[in-house]
């Protein structure tokens, strides 16, 4: 089984990062996973990306062994210590790909720092004020759970010790969920849901959904400006399909797109080589991005 | 209070193929009164008494919650209706009034519409209606989150399960202007009534029939009702869109809101809402 290599740590401001890194000194890429997961999603395609690329990939704050903060978890918050992060270990630019929730804070972080961003790669996401919201209505087909993780500390209260049949409910639900339920094992499910037992972890996991209010007000103004970057938009077949291409053309002016087969909203861990290809393929096509003579 | 309700008796009525819990006392013309979520017959209990004065006073427990049963299926308004219209037809009750809160608001008035015969006036308390032209557009308000959630197969009874009270009384004191109205005690009846064998799944079914009632609720409102409707809404719940909303499906609206009340109107106002029923309930 495909295996990160082991956890490092550091600290950038007030938090302290957890987070793998593989390939040092190829193309800079930093990986965001998405809720209610960790850097752990991306274990299958950390090998697969790190014989061309120096591959950084945190647990989000909030998740996994990074800092639990008491708050800032608004996505402009969030991006800036990201960032902190990002220019500690020593890059200034990076090609950063987010999936889910992830795909949230890389577009934030690529809007207000344009320029420290060669490429973004949005995977099976959406952004407030721009797609999530219909993805929230459930009279129009949209999911239960934002409004659940919104409502406050019932939703904790509700989830606590339960952590393993609320990660296993989304990953394995029929809609949207993995194509195979099987391509994800319960070792992996119970990976997510110890992450999520640790003290602090429901509260800042659901806050993620708590700030979706003040993430569509920044975006309504980030969005007044096109991003400029090469953008790669990658949806999943029996996940959110057609809808993050539909979502990043309205605030990215350079963007393709791909849609992965047989596969449901979790393509880094159901499709690696699928998705690890359709990265590369990207990044080498781009002129900024990997070109041979840079791993010579 | 409680010795008023002395007076009341217990009793299971045969309603198709389920039977239903009702509380029943009193004189004067027959009114059935219909619980909301997350409830039973006893969040009457304190106009009981009052409405039982100049009424025959038949409180409920719908299908799904406190003591009436809980099958698999059948949970759509019109189903809950035609449970509530078997249970005073086995009282021997041909046309009646009815007051309904909530979920029991919405099975009110599909009661209306679907026995026209039986229905004299019906008396709506503190609810969106599905078939209301905001239905859809209401589902994305946060208050109503768990809509979604409830509506949700399955993972809400894990969920909740061996946590009702936490569920119940949360679910209470977000919509609750008069705390006075929910003494721990007064939420334990419910939360123990909720945590009945299949009583939280009938519960949530309430919610999982509402694309169903939406839809017949759309047929039916094209043949608006005539008789008297009384739209009551907590001042700081529904209470200032409430008449609005009823005049879409009725042509004979009244009402408005119950001052500094939430949702728990017969609880949180009693005297104030008992005063009203009678008013509009008077022959």
């Amino acid at each position: 089984m495909a295996q990160q290599p082991e956890y490092e740590s550091l600290r950038a401001a007030d938090i302290r990062f957890a987070y793998h890194r593989a390939g040092h000194g190829g193309f800079p890429i930093v990986l965001l996973h998405g809720w209610p997961q960790t850097s752990h999603a991306w274990r299958r395609v950390t090998p697969l990306l790190s014989s061309q690329c120096d591959v950084v990939i945190p647990d989000l704050p909030g998740f996994g062994y990074t800092s639990k903060p008491e708050g800032g978890f608004d996505k402009k918050t969030i991006s800036r210590r990201l960032r902190d992060f990002v220019r500690a270990l020593g890059l200034s630019r990076i090609a950063l790909a987010g999936h889910d929730l992830g795909g949230h804070v890389a577009y934030s972080y690529a809007a207000q720092w344009p320029e420290e961003v060669s490429h973004l790669i949005f995977i099976e996401s959406s952004l407030p004020g721009f797609g999530q919201e219909e993805s929230m209505d459930v009279s129009k087909g949209g999911s239960w759970h934002f409004g659940f993780n919104m409502a406050g500390d019932i939703s904790e209260e509700l989830v606590r010790g339960r952590e393993k049949l609320f990660v296993d409910h989304f990953m394995r639900r029929e809609k949207v969920g993995l194509f195979d339920p099987n391509s994800v094992s319960d070792a992996d499910i119970e990976h997510y849901a110890r992450a999520l037992q640790r003290p602090g972890a429901l509260r800042s996991s659901f806050s993620y959904y708590r700030t979706l209010p003040i993430d569509r007000s920044d975006n309504s103004v980030w969005g007044q400006t096109l991003l400029t970057m090469p953008v790669l938009a990658i949806g999943a077949e029996w996940g959110y399909g057609p809808a993050s291409e539909r979502t990043i053309r309205r605030v990215a002016k350079d963007v393709q797109a791909t849609i992965i087969e047989r596969c449901g909203h979790y393509p880094a861990e159901e499709r690696p080589s699928e998705l690890a290809r359709a990265i590369t393929d990207f990044l080498a096509m781009t002129p900024s991005g990997i070109h041979r003579k840079d791993r010579q | 209070m409680s010795s008023k309700l002395d007076d009341f008796r217990h009793q299971m009525l045969r309603a198709g193929d389920v039977k239903i819990h009702a509380v029943v006392g009193g004189d004067g013309p027959p009114l059935v009164l219909l619980h909301g979520f997350p409830q039973t017959w006893w969040e009457w209990h304190k106009i009981m008494p009052a409405l039982a004065e100049r009424h025959t006073v038949v409180a409920l427990d719908l299908r799904g919650a406190g003591h009436s049963d809980c099958p698999q299926g059948g949970y759509d308004k019109a189903s809950l209706a035609k449970d509530v219209h078997g249970a005073m037809a086995a009282l021997g009750f041909e046309r009646y009034a009815v007051c309904g809160h909530d979920i029991g608001a919405m099975v009110a008035l599909a009661l209306a519409f679907t026995h026209r015969e039986a229905v004299t006036r019906v008396a709506i308390l503190d609810a969106p209606m599905p078939g209301w032209s905001q239905w859809e557009a209401n589902f994305i308000d946060p208050m109503v989150w768990h809509f979604a959630f409830h509506m949700k197969r399955d993972l809400p009874e894990r969920l909740i399960q061996g946590r009702e009270f936490d569920y119940v009384s949360t679910f209470f004191f977000d919509r609750t202007f008069n705390h006075g109205a929910f003494p721990i005690e007064e939420v334990e009846i419910y939360a123990r009534a909720f945590a009945q064998p299949g009583n939280t799944r009938g519960g949530l079914e309430w919610y999982r029939a509402f694309p169903v009632d939406h839809a017949n609720a759309l047929g039916w409102k094209r043949d608006p009702l005539t008789i008297p409707v009384l739209a009551l809404g907590g001042e700081h719940r529904w209470g200032p869109r409430i008449v609005a909303m009823l005049e879409e499906f009725a042509t004979n609206v009244s009402g408005g809101s119950i001052p500094e009340s939430g949702h728990w109107l017969a609880e949180e106002r009693p005297a104030e809402t008992a005063a009203a029923l009678l008013k509009f309930f008077a022959p």
